[in-house]
Parts: structure tokens; C-alpha cells; sequence
């Protein structure tokens, strides 16, 4: 078995030379691609987005209606005498 | 570049009611916030939940999700208390306050917690994040308060 090297990101240049040494020399050919070098974004999630999913529906409607009610009330002459 | 938020409670409430026309948009900014950046609550937010909490007299079992969001919010946020540092700001907003609108005496005692949250907010050098409208009146009194509505 031999081990072809082609160090290229474009697709289109590794596949001609994929058909050149398929074609000029009758090989069969099996392709590996490493990627371990490759810049991969990942996209995590940030400590805020997971608040903010978390968050969502935390409360039911009721609950949330309750505290439209009864923060006023905790308003209300919360410090009476100043 | 570190940022500290301050919510205020009716910006809890829109993020956690999944009826509310604002919810979207401060999960949108949620999301358009660093890691580094901090959201916080002041203790009055959660007096007014704990509150609420109490006077909740429904027995369908939602009160224990009560309870729990209440728990999630304590211990995913920071927590800003009262401080002596705020004293003075306290005090001289609310006069400015009364001065500035005319407020009768007892009016203006409807407005205590949202002095007290404004002082906790400059006292951190935090953004206050609320829908108030209150919070309008009182940037062009006080300078040093820095507030966005999110919604």
C-alpha cells in the first residue's frame, strides 16, 4: 500500500489529482481526510444564552401575573416612614 | 471589556413567560452578551419574589415551580445587597426626585425600592436593565446611573 499525501483545502484541486492517479496509474483510491490540524468553530453557548433558555418558561403565566400583583403591594410603603 | 447588568423585576418576569411580546427581545440580547460580562439582581428583586411567593395561593402544585425558579435565579445570578456606600445615593435621589416632579409625600413612597435599586446599580457601576418608566426621569437626575430598556 502507498500513501499518497495531498496537503490542500481545495476541493477542487485534490480531485483532479485524485483522477490523475487514478487514470495514469489504475489505482484505487481511498481517501482519508485528516483534520486534525483543521480550525473547526465550534459554537458553544455562553454561560448568558444558557441563562436566557433556562429562564424561558421558568414561570407559568399565572405565576408571572401574581408577581405584576403583588410587586406593587411590596412597593407599596415598603419604607413608610422616610 | 466587562459589563455588569442589573435587572430589574419586570425584566425577569418578561424572560421567564413565555406569553410576553418582550421575551424575545432580551433573550436576544442575553445572547449578545460575553461570558465575561456579569447579570445581577438586586436583594430587592428577590424581596419582591419572595413576597410574591408568599401571597401565592395557588395549590395546583405551581407553587413548588415558584419556589424553584425562585431557587434557579438565586443561584445563577449574582446577588447585589444593600450597602453602606448607598446611603447617601439614596438619599439624595429621592430628593431630587420630589423636587424635581412636585411628588407628594406619599406618593413618592411607592418609588422607595426603585431608589434603592438605582443606588445599588451606581454603587456597582451597573447597567439597570428594567422597563420602568421611572428610570427615564431619573438618568436626567441622577448622571452617574447608566439604564437601557431592553424591551
Amino acid at each position: 500500500m502507498t500513501t499518497l499525501q495531498i496537503d490542500s483545502n481545495d476541493k477542487k484541486t485534490i480531485n483532479q489529482l485524485l483522477d490523475i492517479a487514478k487514470n495514469k496509474f489504475h489505482l484505487d483510491v481511498f481517501v482519508i481526510e485528516d483534520t486534525s490540524n483543521a480550525k473547526v468553530k465550534i459554537e458553544t453557548k455562553t454561560k448568558w444564552a444558557e441563562f436566557a433558555e433556562k429562564m424561558d418558561g421558568l414561570f407559568t403565566p399565572d405565576i408571572v401575573k401574581h408577581i405584576s400583583t403583588s410587586r406593587k403591594e411590596a412597593r407599596d410603603n415598603f419604607i413608610a416612614n422616610i | 471589556m466587562q459589563t455588569i447588568y442589573l435587572l430589574d423585576t419586570n425584566i425577569i418576569s418578561y424572560l421567564t413567560d413565555s406569553n410576553s411580546p418582550h421575551r424575545d427581545k432580551i433573550k436576544k440580547k442575553l445572547l449578545s452578551l460575553s461570558k465575561e460580562d456579569i447579570v445581577s439582581v438586586s436583594i430587592v428583586t428577590l424581596y419582591e419574589l419572595s413576597y410574591g411567593l408568599s401571597t401565592y395561593n395557588n395549590y395546583d402544585g405551581s407553587k413548588n415551580i415558584f419556589e424553584n425558579g425562585i431557587e434557579f435565579i438565586k443561584d445563577y445570578l449574582d446577588i447585589y445587597p444593600l450597602d453602606v456606600n448607598e446611603i447617601d445615593i439614596f438619599g439624595s435621589l429621592k430628593a431630587k426626585y420630589k423636587q424635581a416632579t412636585g411628588i407628594p409625600k406619599t406618593a413618592i413612597k411607592k418609588n422607595d425600592l426603585d431608589f434603592l435599586i438605582v443606588a445599588t446599580a451606581i454603587n456597582h457601576n451597573a447597567v439597570l436593565v428594567s422597563n420602568d418608566a421611572i428610570f427615564s426621569k431619573l438618568i436626567e437626575l441622577e448622571p452617574n446611573l447608566k439604564h437601557e430598556n431592553w424591551v
